[in-house]
Formats: structure tokens, sequence, C-alpha cells
């Protein structure tokens, strides 16, 4: 199969083709060809070598990002995404969208670099964010991002969270902490190990003091400052009586540190600096890991419920007026039409309408309210015109709906995580127990050695490799599925897809591709199909008709002056040519014998001066993928497959023929579906895969919802993942690498349980001494975190490997 | 063994030494982004700017 130039795509036909490079090379759209183009135009070609991942399609410009483009030159948005200094330099922090490997940043960098107005441009790869400082009056922001978007990246301004900040700025604690405990552990290696070896014996006690009291003064820092995170969760954990890993772990640094200050003063056998720093330092490190893991996290969640700068129409004496949301007050009327989100709180003025207020309440039937009823924020007008009055400032309102979803997304544990939690929980109350068991007998044995036996068993039964093994196992899966194009934006997703029994897909848009393509085109004319789309595109050019939007991909032949007739087509002239594109009726000719042939698609009919030159057959194509994707989830994964259709028409049994399922219900109403789902989710984990917003329902129903690109804004804030890469065969890895996650998480707690197990009697003989049981922990955890890194190397399946 | 009575306080010395780099660092962002840096040294962009080689890479 061939493959696009640009994003490497599996491409059926080609259709774009083109001349760049001295070499033809063939592209999936339009827009990759675009941006191949100006890549080469630019002298920029060596993206090509330097790239090691594939590149989502590059959609073409249209005229709503335009729109959303330019909304950034309003002054009152500019000041509220930006800040200006006093030369008139702006500057401004963005999320960029699309980025899937270091050369991304190097062609962003690259071709910004060339614009004249741009004073810096800097771009992080390990979270998509950039910031930018311009002049406004040498290159407006919209010129920049629209050469954004022609690269085929997405830009959005962005302004972090406070809790992402929280989290940001505890994350360079933590690195010095790291950084501190390791030269620390270090240095106090270097001194503790002539001692351990007998070298200082014949130098006499007085290097020996000298060398703990040096010891001391190293591990100090590394006590107070690197280790406080431990004191600080274990005193919360004492007083909520919830016992966690800090709690021994805070014992065994504190205990050991104070045992061996005592020692350098008042004279003793045995010092234990050297472990207390190496054992911070490894704990250090698991949490490190840990913070970035949730870093991840709330960056996704963040991007989902970015508040982007909207505008509203406001009704005002002097007529109607574009303004941002957040500046609508109390008492401000709005004018809303069918399909927008309500943005504040209001009444209904005037007119009626069919409003779902799902986000808000969870329920998905559409509610009818008229003139006096109060509508929410967050609620989508799903069919109807409005006017409402505000009841409340935008600010107050938005907020509520954006928190929920967030505080929903945060309040849930993943179940795998929780579980470990209490594994640890327990364990940790066990091993305090036996310590203060052990400590007792051997204070009954030997009194001279109970300490040492104790701390050897505190550290060496730490239960850090348990805790570690399962948040390093997601976070590794998590970024690999990222790079595949499938974002998890809830706790529990990775688990769900291994337990996972049925899948069930939504027809248009996810099992096809929920867009008109050319199916066949019957051409009778001496014409290239280049020029016939050309031209039918140029037609069509001022159309909302659904099928003008396939011939609007197409670069147009010249500028048309034409007339719709609502219902029948478009009659232009077009090059001194007269020409009609629309039914067979319009164009005046009588029905030919191909709408027989394809009875599943819609014919588009083009006459030149009155002559019938062609018809386009235009039909909802199958996504290339889809085939193997149900054939592998059938034979591979033994899961089974259910395509459930709004769609009365056969389309949807023909496609389950060709797709090889078994069971296809067609006709599904948005309850029918949930019910469907229901039924089957009460017997086993069921996993819905959908695009639409009659799709919400049937998602809520399922363990796991995944939404595909296109899918509706909405459909995506419900689901709980997204699968951005649009060749749906991804899903086959997805599901074999979640399992595979799952199995290393099991691995990883069989072995920590098993090494603490095994450790535990060795330790309480006193066979281990605190720098062996410390060393032991270490390795321990290291190998935990390293097979959970296995899964950041996941081999993906062949079919779609190609280029990645 | 008397050199370890200079040797040890030039190990302290050097320590706070490390430190301080490493708290300059940290504070200056230098551990922000782990990945690009790595990969920014690979992409041979920098043909125009030696001298003697032909001008092939501009546009």
């Amino acid at each position: 199969m061939e493959h696009c130039f640009h994003c490497r795509q599996p491409i059926e036909s080609a259709v774009f083709s083109r001349d760049i490079g001295g070499e033809s090379r063939n592209f999936c759209c339009a827009g990759c060809q675009a941006v191949s183009e100006l890549v080469y135009a630019d002298g920029l070609q060596d993206f090509y070598q330097f790239r090691d991942a594939s590149l989502l399609p590059a959609p073409p410009l249209q005229a709503k990002d335009e729109n959303f483009y330019r909304l950034h030159d309003r002054d009152d948005v500019l000041k509220r995404v930006s800040q200006v200094n006093a030369d008139g330099i702006n500057t401004i922090q963005l999320g960029i969208e699309g980025i899937t490997c270091a050369a991304c940043v190097w062609l962003l960098e690259q071709h910004l670099g060339k614009l004249p107005g741009i004073r810096s441009f800097g771009l992080n790869l390990s979270n998509h964010r950039a910031l930018l400082t311009w002049n406004q009056s040498e290159i407006p922001l919209s010129t920049i991002f629209i050469e954004m978007h022609k690269l085929g990246y997405r830009p959005y301004p962005f302004s972090e969270s406070e809790e992402e900040k929280r989290i940001a700025k505890e994350q360079r604690t933590t690195l010095m902490r790291i950084g501190i405990a390791g030269i620390g552990m270090m240095q106090s290696m270097m001194l503790a190990i002539p001692v351990y070896f007998g070298l200082l014996e014949e130098s006499g006690e007085s290097f020996l003091q000298l060398f703990w009291y040096v010891s001391l003064v190293i591990a100090t820092p590394v006590v107070f400052f690197s280790a406080s995170p431990f004191f600080k969760a274990a005193r919360r954990d004492l007083r909520t009586r919830h016992l966690t890993m800090d709690v021994p772990v805070s014992l065994a640094i504190g205990g050991a540190y104070a045992a061996s200050a005592y020692v350098t003063f008042f004279g003793g056998k045995e010092v234990y600096f050297d472990a207390v720093s190496m054992f911070t330092f490894f704990l250090l490190i698991g949490r490190f890991l840990e913070g970035r893991a949730r870093m991840e996290a709330s960056r996704t969640r963040q991007r989902l419920s970015q508040s982007t700068p909207s505008l509203v129409t406001l009704i005002t004496p002097a007529g109607d007026e574009l303004r941002m949301i957040e500046d609508v007050l109390t008492g401000d009327v709005l004018r809303l039409i069918s399909g927008e989100m309500v943005p504040v709180d209001g009444r209904i003025m005037e007119g009626e309408a069919a409003i779902n207020e799902a986000a808000l309440t969870g329920e998905f039937h559409p509610i009818h309210k008229k003139v006096g009823d109060s509508v929410l924020s967050g609620s989508l007008i799903v069919d109807g015109g409005l006017v409402i009055e505000a009841i409340r400032p935008a600010s107050e309102s938005n907020l509520s709906v954006l928190e929920r979803l967030i505080s929903r997304a945060m309040s849930e544990k993943p179940k795998v995580i929780a579980r470990a939690d209490r594994m640890s929980s327990l364990f940790v109350g066990r091993v305090l127990l036996s310590a203060l068991f052990i400590a007792g007998i051997w204070a009954y044995i030997d009194a001279s050695q109970a300490f040492a036996v104790t701390l050897s068993v505190l550290v060496a039964t730490c239960p850090c490799a348990l805790s570690l093994a399962t948040p390093t196992a997601l976070t590794a899966a998590t970024t690999r599925l990222r790079e595949l194009g499938f974002v998890v934006t809830r706790a529990h997703v990775i688990q769900t897809l291994a337990e996972a029994r049925e899948v069930f897909f939504d027809k248009t848009g996810t099992l096809t591709r929920g867009a008109y393509s050319l199916v066949h085109l019957e051409n009778h004319s001496n014409h290239s199909t280049e020029t016939l789309l050309g031209i039918a595109s140029a037609l069509e050019q001022t159309s909302t008709h659904p099928v003008a939007r396939y011939f609007q991909q197409h670069p147009p032949k010249g500028i048309a002056c034409s007339q719709q007739t609502p219902g029948a087509g478009v009659e232009g002239t077009l090059n001194q040519g007269y020409y009609r594109i629309g039914t067979a009726e319009f164009c005046g000719i009588l029905t030919d014998s191909i709408e027989r042939r394809y009875p599943d698609a819609t014919a588009v009919y083009l006459c030149e001066n009155n002559h019938y030159v062609a018809a386009f057959l235009l039909g909802d194509e199958t996504r290339p993928g889809s085939p193997a994707l149900i054939r592998a989830l059938n034979d591979d994964l033994k899961l089974s497959t259910v395509i459930l259709t709004g769609d009365t028409s056969d389309a949807g049994r023909t496609l389950a023929a060709a797709l090889g399922t078994q069971d296809v219900q067609t006709g599904q109403k948005p309850d029918d579906k949930l019910a469907r789902i229901q039924s089957a989710a009460s017997i086993h984990p069921v996993v819905m895969v959908g695009d639409g917003l009659n799709d919400i329902p049937a998602m809520a129903g399922a363990q796991l919802s995944i939404a595909m690109a296109n899918a509706s804004d909405m459909t995506q804030v419900e689901a709980d993942a997204l699968l951005l890469n649009p060749n749906i065969e991804v899903l086959i890895s997805v599901f074999k690498l979640a399992r595979q996650t799952d199995s290393i998480i099991r691995q990883n707690i069989t072995w920590a349980f098993g090494y603490n197990l095994a450790i535990l009697p060795l330790a309480a003989c006193g066979w281990v001494s605190p720098y062996m049981a410390a060393i032991g922990m270490s390795a321990s955890s290291l190998l935990v975190v390293l097979n959970a890194l296995r899964l950041s190397r996941f081999k993906i399946d062949r079919a779609h490997s190609e280029g990645i | 063994m008397s050199s370890l009575s200079i040797l040890i306080p030039i190990s302290l010395i050097l320590l706070t030494i490390a430190i301080v780099i490493l708290r300059w660092a940290v504070k200056n962002g230098q551990y922000d982004d782990l990945d690009k840096p790595g990969h920014s040294i690979l992409f041979d962009d920098d043909k125009n700017m030696i001298p003697g080689k032909s001008k092939e890479n501009t546009h």
C-alpha cells in the first residue's frame, strides 16, 4: 500500500501527487501536500530525514480555523492571552498540537525564525509548549498562528493552571533534593568504604572520628533538606491514621541519623550515614518519576478543558456586537444559535430550543426549553435559536463547568494504584509490627546488635519497589500510547483496556471516514480528474452543503461567479464557461444507470455549457484500517466486536459483511445503543468507540469510551480516551500494549512482594547490614522501574509501523 | 595519611561548588526539557554556516 509522503498514513488512490524535490511524491490529502511544498520552499527538507515518528495528517486551513486565529488580533483578546512590555513586544505562552518528535520542533523553530517581527521562539519538546515573543505591529499574532497551521501544527494560547505551577515548582525542588542526596551519597560512600574494609585500623581512632564528623556534616543537609518530604508525609499519615510507606521510611532515616550522630559525639561502634544518603536518594528518584506522571496527566486534562477565547454575539441598542465570553456581564443579552455551547448561566428571553445538559447532569436526553426558563453554561443547544439574558457574569458561571469536569477526572485514582496503596498500607503495618518484635528479641539476645538489625529490617523491607511497581508502568505505557496518537484522559483507561471483552463501534465517522469521499468518477470529457475537481471546487466555494465540503478540499481552478439553488445545486460562470453542478434534475440529465450501480453513494453531476461532462459518486468511505482492526480484535485478541449504527439503510450490514463481524445493529437510537451496551457491560467490561453527540449516552454506559479525533468537542470531553491518529488500526497496538502493561504490573508486584518477603527473615537474623539492605532495596526498585520502561519500547504492529 | 587532612576539606569545598552549580542549573531551567537538546545536536542544519562549502541548503 502507498503511504503519504508527509504523514505516512496509508493511502488508497494517489489523487494528490506532486513533483517535489525532483521526485514525484504522493499525499493523502491537500493539507499534507501543502505542508510538504512549504517545507521544500523554505529549504527545510532535512525535516524528512530528521524525523523519527509519524505525523498526524495536516488539515488544510479552513475558514473556521482562520476566524479562530484572527480572533487573537483583537485588542481585548490579545490583552488577555499575552503580556506586552514597554517596548511594544508581546510575550505569549502557547500550547501546540501535532508535535510528535524533535524534528517537528526543529521545523517550527526554523520556519518561524525566518518570519520578520518574531523576536524569539522556543519550543519545549517534553510538554509541547512554546514561549513566543513578537512585535504585534510588525507581524500580527494571527499570521504567526496561520504559519504554524500551514506546517500542520495547531497552536493555541495557553496559561498554566495553579495546580500545574505548583507541581512544576515541586518537581524543581525534588530535583534539587535528588542532587543533594546524590552528591551526599557519593561523598559519604567514599568516607564509608575505607571503614568497611578496615583500612583505617592501623591509623587509629582519631581518623575514624574525623571521618564520622565529616560524614555527619554531609548527611545533615541530606536528612534535613532532601528527606524532609518523607518526614512531612509521615507526620500527616500519623495524624490521619493511614499508614503509607513514609512512616517506616522516616523511622529508618530519622532513627539511623539520630543514632549515628549520637555515636559520632559520644562514641560507639558504627555509623550509618552512607545508608541514610543512599536510601534517601533512591526514594526521591521514585518520587520524581511519580511527579512526572502526575504532571503529564494534569497537562492532558488541561488541554481538554482549556478555555480558548471565543466570542459571543451581544445584542446592544447599537446593534449586534461581538464580545469575548469573559467580558459578558450580568444583564447582557446574547444571541445563540443551534450547535453553540451556552456561554453563561442565563434566562431565555426569546425563542425555544432543545438543550442537552449532559456535561452538567449526565442526562443526555435533550430538554425542551422556552421563554422564561433558565439555561446553564456548558449546556449545548441541539436544535433551535435563543436570545438569553445573562444572570451571572461568565467568570462565575463558566468556572463551574470546567471545575466539575476537572474535578471528576481528578477524583479518580486508578483502581490499580488504589489497590497497590491498600496493599502497601497493610504491608507497612505488618513491617512496623515485625520490626518492633524483632527489636525486642534482639534486645534480649544481644542488645548491642538490636539497633543495627532493626534498621536493616526497616530498610530492606521498604515497600518502595511495591509502590513504584504500578505508577512507573502506567507512566511508561501512557507515554508510549501518546506517541501512537492515543491520549488517555482518565485514570482507569489502561486497566480497563486490558480487561475488556467486547468492543462496540459506531459506524459513521468511526469505522468509516464520516465525510464524503469520491467512490467513483464517471468522466465523459477529456478533462483530467484534477481539472474536474478544480472546477467543482471553484463552483462550490461558497456553498455550505456537506457535499460541497468534499469539493472544497481541492484547489479551485479559478474564481467562479456562482448562484445556489437550495436542494438542487450551483450554477455559475468560470473561465468563460457556464457550469451547473448538482442533482441530475438540476443539470437536465436523465438519471444514469450509475446511480443503480452505486446505491449507497450520492451522485453529483457536472455540466459544462449544457453538456454532461462528469458524474461524481460520493460516499462514506470505510477507513483503510477498519478491516484489519476488526480482524485482529476478533482473531488475535479474542474480543467480540459489535457495530451499532443509527443508519436504517443496508449500509451497516454491507459494511459488517465487508469487515467480517457477526454482530451488527442498525437503526439504533441513542437509548437503544445505551440499552444494548448496558446489558453487555453488566456481564463483562466493554469498550465503546464513537465520534458523534448521539454516541455520548452509549459511551457513558460503557466501562471505557474512546472518541475519534474528528469527534465533536463535547464527545471528546466526555470520553475516557481520544484516538488522535486517523489510522484506526492503531487500536490493535493500543489493546496489546494495555495487556502487556497489565502483565508487567503483575510481574512487578510479584517481584516486589517476593523480594521483601525473602529478605525479611535474613535481615531479622542479622545477616544483612544496613548498607547492604539499602543496596538491595535500591536494586529491587531499579529492577521494577527498568521492567516498566520496557513498555516505552513497545513495538507496534507492522501493518502501520511504516515510518515510525 | 596526613594528606587526608588537606584532601577532606578540599572535597568538602568541591562538594559545595557542585551544589551551587546544581542549584543554578535547576533554577535556570536547564532540566525543564530533557528531550530536545539530545536531538538538536543531530540536525545538520549548519551546512551553510561552514566556511568554504557551497550554500546548497539556502533558498
